[in-house]
């Protein structure tokens, strides 16, 4: 008896549980929409028609909705902005938001494999009508590369700027490092192969053993993620110019290749192996990560190697200055192991897609929103977002836009200042043009330039660099390689994802044997097995899939401008 | 013989001071280290080599921090929801514990299992989320208190406490005609201070430190708490020095701090109000363990 009174209180419970979930509709919880018109405080309206509310997704949480550019493109454009912040682990946020359909009502800013999650999902608007009909200033951007943003269906979910510049980045440099020191005892020599590097290095060694009574490190390289792509992969493309697609290559035939079983992929690594076998290689170069790097970097010990630019110019080139140290700074050099060649490694694609900016189906009014977005490809507002507002952030002076002291002394002085007076939602997103694009009136669009970046040298870069004869270290650097697209803007092939990510692990567990090989015989035998094991996992397979991918993209593509 | 005891006393004491100093020491020098990296200038510390004492010292990690204009609103957000949020979840936890450990409950088996398959069990994130979405709790203070009011672990701790007090104090309290309220909060709850002190530290240490429910459901500027808002400095600092999102546009922008010395910063920041408030409480736990105990 009392076993049963148990069992059914406990069935009761549970059905009056079950019959009150059961009536709530799951789905009614969206939040709620802008109310167009909805305005809070006073809005002044330069625009004929009462200011649109456009509620965004905003990636700063610092950014002052009310800073004087803020205004200035509200009044501009005729466009309120209703921001909604994401921070933390973004990429979470966006996968709640898709599923529980509550990102903001009229436009998110996603990376590409978000955003083919969301149109994958519906939660996004194709654009391409909405542009014809309301996208003028669109179109005439891109000109005749505007194919490049459909999809192959002909649709095109997200947008972004393109990449074509008059003048190369400024801001670009190669990626091989010779220490200044090193350059100054041997009279600033020409460097243009590896072999002149190996040489260099050799005899400084020989004559400076020890530095700053520590042993000194010839050659040294690191790994941002464990996956030996700084310092064994990437290297390879610019040594030997090719293309840098990823752990992929194109030849001129467009036939895609892996670098991990080509020729090129051994001559570097036999170039790592001799400097092993002089005792010239960092014993850490598979082990160090970007802190532990920029100590030894910082310490003067290390006197050449591969770094990347966006990992020393923002992390270890101000701790080096900030301590005083100029002679400890590093030149950088585009060396390859063949200067007949021509020299493909510096690759321009003809778009800009990081952080694209897309249009929900939530929205009330893409009409609207469309034409914000394609206010934002004009000159005006590019100026607005990048330089400012004339008189406040910068002046005019001889013709050209120049940022005011006062202001960069400000930003010098509290680099929050640009939260409270400059920054928009495009900020760093890839709305804003390219560095080196000029706009109609011939002035820059943004303020990154020659001069900017040669003003941020020390006394002792423009020293070494004069020797030379050049002004920024971009001027070392062979031409540009113009392309429409690179392999890695067309996504992943499914097929093959899992033969990839073998491949990978296999290079990445090989690589220390083959390079630290005792001598050159042993190095053969470790570099066939490798190849040997790599051919089994399948890379034929890899090539043959990415080679499919790439002529249909190139087929596509082929009518745009050669 | 006094000579001999004398000898091995004072080398004893001599080998267990070093011993305990050695590690007080290890467990002190991580939190020591972080104090100095937080005092110490940001491209400094990215030389390496800082251990003990900063090397630059400057108060300019702090001053980035201080200078978020909601920190303090956060800080305060923050203090309200431990205080309302601890004292809810205390109350609830000792009712339901104390209902869970009566023999004569006659739910008491199943809502014991139930409550432990809860720990294991759980739905993830999205269907959590859409079920604290549906119940209207997005965007609200409430948010942080409500679904967390009572913790599965927590009941077990209290309801083996209480099971394992002597039968005689209930009964002899049902005898002086108490309901069962008076039972509870009058004769069981003065002698489990010790297990109630502990759980009010795990609950309120836990409402401190918890950011993730602010990240996942108030999107709100008005509702953030200290520890989010922290956060949302450090996001801020790693994006721009790892080439994420703003460095593009002004390049090598690095401000005054660099991410290891912002993570060490906020630590101390988030870490001193608790150590300050600690030995205020200590006299709690310690009254808790000697008080009313039972003569059977």
């Amino acid at each position: 008896m009392n076993k049963m009174f148990r069992l059914l209180v406990i069935v009761l419970v549970v059905a009056v549980v079950a019959g009150c979930s059961g009536g709530n509709n799951g789905g009614n919880g969206t939040a709620p929409t802008n109310k167009p018109g909805e305005t809070n405080g006073g809005t002044q309206s330069a625009a004929p028609q009462e200011p649109v509310v456009v509620q965004m997704a905003s990636l700063y949480p610092n950014l002052d909705a009310n800073n004087p550019v803020m205004t200035e493109l509200s009044k501009k454009s005729g466009f309120k902005f209703d921001l909604v912040t994401v921070t933390g682990d973004r990429n979470q946020k966006f996968d709640l938001w898709l599923a529980s359909g509550d990102y903001p009502a009229d436009t998110v800013i996603l990376k590409p494999d978000y955003i083919k999650k969301y149109s994958d999902a519906g939660a996004i608007i194709p654009l391409e009508d909405l542009i014809e009909e309301h996208g003028p200033n669109i179109k005439k951007h891109f000109g005749e590369y505007f194919d490049l943003l459909k999809d192959e269906n002909g649709h095109i979910w997200s947008l972004y700027v393109s990449n074509i510049t008059d003048e190369p980045t400024p801001t670009m440099q190669s990626e091989f490092a010779v220490s200044y020191k090193m350059l100054e005892e041997a009279g600033y020599p020409e460097l243009k192969t590896m072999d002149d590097l190996f040489n260099l290095l050799k005899d400084y060694y020989e004559k400076h053993p020890q530095t700053n009574g520590q042993p000194t490190i010839p050659f040294s390289g690191f790994s941002y993620n464990d996956n030996t792509y700084e310092n064994a992969t990437g290297p390879i493309f610019t040594t030997s110019g090719l293309e840098n697609h990823g752990d992929l290559t194109i030849d001129e035939n467009d036939n895609v290749r892996h670098i991990f079983t080509s020729e090129e992929a051994k001559t570097y690594l036999a170039f790592l192996n001799k400097l092993h076998i002089a005792g010239m290689l960092d014993k850490e170069f598979f082990t160090l990560k970007n802190d532990t790097m920029t100590q030894r970097l910082a310490e003067g010990r290390v006197l050449a190697g591969a770094f990347p630019s966006w990992y020393m110019q923002p992390e270890v080139e101000p701790v080096i200055r900030a301590a005083g140290n100029f002679d400890d700074l590093y030149a950088y050099f585009p060396l390859v192991f063949d200067a007949t060649k021509p020299n493909k490694n510096f690759t321009a694609a003809a778009t800009r897609s990081n952080w694209n900016w897309a249009i929900t189906s939530k929205s009330k009014h893409p009409e609207e929103v469309i034409k914000l977005l394609d206010y934002m490809f004009t000159d005006e507002a590019q100026i607005l977002i990048n330089w400012g507002i004339e008189g406040s952030h910068y002046e005019v002076v001889d013709g050209k836009r120049v940022i005011k002291e006062e202001y960069k002394q400000g930003v010098a002085a509290n680099p929050d200042l640009i939260w409270s007076e400059i920054v928009t939602p495009f900020y760093g997103t890839s709305m804003y043009f390219a560095h080196g694009t000029k706009l109609a009136d011939g002035d820059y669009a943004t303020p990154t330039t020659r001069d900017s970046v040669r003003e941020k040298y020390d006394e002792r870069t423009k020293e070494v660099l004069a020797e030379y004869g050049k002004e920024v270290w971009a001027d070392f650097i062979p031409e540009v390689n113009f392309i429409l697209h690179g392999l890695g803007q067309l996504g992943d092939v499914e097929e093959v994802r899992a033969e990839a990510e073998r491949l990978k692990q296999i290079w990445n567990r090989d690589t220390a044997k083959i390079v630290f090989s005792a001598s050159e015989e042993e190095f053969e035998k470790q570099w066939n097995e490798t190849m040997r094991a790599l051919e089994k996992a399948g890379i034929a397979k890899v090539e043959e899939a990415y080679t499919k991918l790439w002529k249909e993209a190139t087929a596509r593509y082929s009518h745009i401008g050669k | 013989m006094r000579s001999r005891t004398k000898v091995g006393d004072g080398l004893f004491n001599v080998f267990n001071n070093t011993l305990l100093l050695l590690l007080g020491i290890a467990t002190l020098y991580p939190f020591l280290n972080l104090l100095a990296v937080s005092l110490n200038q940001s491209l400094d510390t990215m030389r390496g080599g800082i251990y003990l004492w900063p090397r630059e010292f400057t108060l300019d990690n702090y001053r980035l921090i201080f200078s978020n204009d909601r920190l303090f609103d956060s800080a305060a957000l923050s203090v309200l929801r431990t205080l309302i949020g601890t004292g809810l979840s205390v109350i609830c936890t000792i009712m339901v514990a104390y209902a869970l450990s009566r023999r004569e409950y006659m739910l008491r088996k199943s809502l014991n299992a139930i409550i432990v398959v809860s720990m294991y069990v759980n739905g993830g994130i999205i269907p959590i989320y859409l079920m604290i979405k549906n119940l209207g709790l997005t965007n609200t203070f409430a948010v942080y208190i409500i679904p967390g009011l009572i913790g599965a672990f927590n009941v077990m701790i209290m309801r083996s406490y209480f099971d394992q007090l002597p039968d005689g104090l209930v009964e002899s309290a049902k005898l002086d005609g108490a309901n069962e309220w008076q039972t509870l909060f009058r004769v069981v709850m003065p002698i489990s201070l010790p297990v109630i002190a502990t759980i009010t530290l795990f609950i309120s240490v836990g409402h401190w430190n918890s950011w993730t429910d602010n990240f996942l459901y108030n999107s709100k500027e008005s509702l953030t708490l200290l520890q989010y808002q922290l956060m949302q400095i450090l996001m801020q600092t790693t994006e721009q020095v790892s080439g994420g999102i703003g460095s593009g546009t002004d390049d090598a922008i690095l401000n005054f701090t660099t991410p290891q010395s912002i993570r060490a910063t906020m630590s101390m920041v988030v870490t001193l109000p608790i150590l300050f408030v600690y030995p205020f409480l200590q006299k709690y736990f310690i009254k808790g363990m000697t008080l009313g105990a039972m003569k059977e």
